[in-house]
């Protein structure tokens, strides 16, 4: 390697350090912010809460064992609506892939449920479902079934046209084409997708936990705002942006593992 | 009789959602066993959609074909390799013979036989993104060949190649098929490609396409594509079909 190259190379080091030196800095600068103007009364202690605060109910919250309940609660329904909505998706792709006129039919309404804010349909959703685990895993597939399935759709309608032709030429049925082209090649369009999915079912079980619910980080975050303990919905926030990054991370690993195999 | 596939008044129509689009309008022609035969004409004159019929992919509107054999094999490759880039070289030739539920021990030997025959041997765990465009075109013809065509049709198969390599590829191929004497039906846009490779090359004309001639081609010391091209005859060729092309730029 050239001098020049190594100078090159250790600038782009360096500024990835300072990269990450700048973000640290902005994060502790706010907490601590936050901390000595909350001390110093400069803003209300009782409407924002402060660092200290709410790092002292997270450490209750371990120590009475409840945090991990919620954190459960929300994970279980997260992973559980995430894989329900993807295999639904699947299927669903599949067959408005295979029945081109069902596909047209039903568009307009899969855009209008798309468009949909859809946790107007929180009322009616917790009368049907019961105010229970079911409503809440019904609003989250709400969020993230319709993206599945026209990800997954989408993808099986970008399969190169003529490998179809190519399948076809040596016979191939439905189901063939479909097992042997379709579905692999999607493989990796349903990868690229976990992501995003995994997101909108956490907003739709967040939303869910707000509208029914007894466990789970939602659940914590509303409960906090009834009584009016601004620390307790801080702690469940600061808890579900670490969950959140977590899960993120989970998956983003799992799709890197899962493309490798080509 | 001699003939392996004879095309009788073939017609084509697309029906869109607006209009009705005539692509063919009349083919006819025969094919004899073991000669190569190449469509040429104009780009969008119904060439492909041929294919596609004789392929039994598509249907006719009109008209029929018959091949005097029965339940024939078709070998099809098209413009690009189409591998699947998940399954390695070897996979993907056995592609064909999966579809058919004729993956047989014997089989996959012959497929192996191929790759060695045609030097691909240490390629076979490869993935398609590994090899050059033009090896992607040999492994294309060869799981083409797993299947044991009776028939090969080549639409415009080198034309994702670079100059170079189709040379050199349409040079392998025309090799690989006479060696496994294959009866090809081939289109090309390419005329000179066309003169040095074919045993006859039938004109079309614009769409909607009919037969506008057919060139027995006879060149004197006829052997390889790119030899080929340096025959006396090969120039007079050029200019009729050029001609009947009534190419304008
Ligand atoms: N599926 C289709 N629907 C409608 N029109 C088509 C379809 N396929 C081909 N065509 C039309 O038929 C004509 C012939 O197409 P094609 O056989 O692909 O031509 P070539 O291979 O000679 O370039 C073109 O005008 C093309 O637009
Ligand atoms: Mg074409």
């Amino acid at each position: 390697m050239s001098e020049e190259a190594k100078k090159i190379i250790k600038k782009k080091k360096q500024k990835k350090y300072f990269i990450i030196f700048a973000q640290l800095f902005i994060v502790i600068t706010f907490f601590i912010g936050w901390e000595i103007l909350a001390k110093a009364k400069v803003i209300n202690p009782f409407i924002f809460s402060s660092p200290s605060r709410i790092l002292k109910t997270i450490y209750e919250l371990i120590l009475s064992g409840e945090l991990w309940i919620h954190i459960y609660t929300t994970l279980y329904e997260t992973i559980l609506a995430f894989i329900i909505g993807i295999s639904c998706g699947f299927i669903i792709a599949i067959l408005l892939y295979e029945f081109p006129t069902l596909a047209k039919i039903i568009d307009p309404f899969l855009t209008m449920i798309n468009s949909l804010p859809k946790v107007a349909l929180g009322p009616i959703i917790i009368i049907w479902a019961g105010a229970n685990t079911n409503s809440i895993i019904v609003m989250a597939l709400l969020i993230n079934l319709i993206v599945s399935i026209l990800n997954i759709y989408n993808g099986f309608l970008g399969v190169d046209e003529t490998k179809i032709k190519l399948l076809k030429s040596f016979g191939a049925n439905k189901i063939q084409i479909l097992k042997h082209l379709i579905i692999p090649e999607s493989k990796r369009t349903i990868i690229s997708s976990l992501k995003i999915n995994i997101s909108m079912t956490l907003i739709g079980v967040i939303m869910g936990e707000f509208l029914v619910s007894k466990k789970g980080i939602g659940y914590l975050i509303i409960y906090g705002t009834q009584v009016f303990n601004l620390t307790l919905v801080m702690a469940g926030i600061l808890v579900l942006i670490v969950l959140s990054f977590l899960i993120y991370e989970v998956v983003s690993f799992i799709e890197k593992k899962l493309s490798t195999d080509r | 009789m001699n003939n392996l596939l004879d095309i009788h008044e073939i017609k084509k129509n697309y029906i869109t959602d607006k209009e009705e689009i005539e692509a063919i309008k009349s083919i006819s022609f025969s094919v004899k066993k073991g000669e190569i035969i190449t469509l040429v004409g104009s780009s969008g004159c119904g060439k492909s959609s041929l294919l596609s019929i004789i392929a039994g992919i598509d249907h006719a509107t009109n008209g029929s074909f018959q091949f005097h054999k029965e339940n024939p094999i078709i070998g099809y490759m098209l413009q690009n390799d189409a591998l699947f880039p998940w399954l390695t070289i070897y996979q993907n030739a056995l592609l064909g013979l999966k579809i058919q539920k004729k993956n047989t021990k014997e089989n996959q030997e012959y497929v192996k036989k191929l790759f060695k025959t045609y030097n691909l041997e240490e390629f076979m765990n490869k993935y398609p993104k590994e090899l050059s465009g033009g090896m992607k075109q040999r492994v294309a013809l060869i799981r083409t060949l797993a299947i044991k065509p009776d028939i090969l049709l080549l639409d415009e198969p080198f034309s994702a190649l670079d100059y170079q390599s189709r040379l050199a590829v349409s040079d392998d191929v025309f090799k690989i098929i006479k060696r496994e004497k294959i009866t090809t039906i081939m289109v090309s846009h390419d005329i000179a490609e066309a003169i040095s490779m074919s045993d006859r090359i039938v004109v079309l004309s614009k769409r909607p396409c009919y037969v506008k001639k057919i060139y027995d081609i006879y060149l004197t010391n006829k052997q390889n594509p790119i030899e080929n091209r340096k025959a006396k005859e090969f120039a007079d060729y050029y200019n009729k079909i050029w001609k009947d092309l009534d190419i304008f730029v």
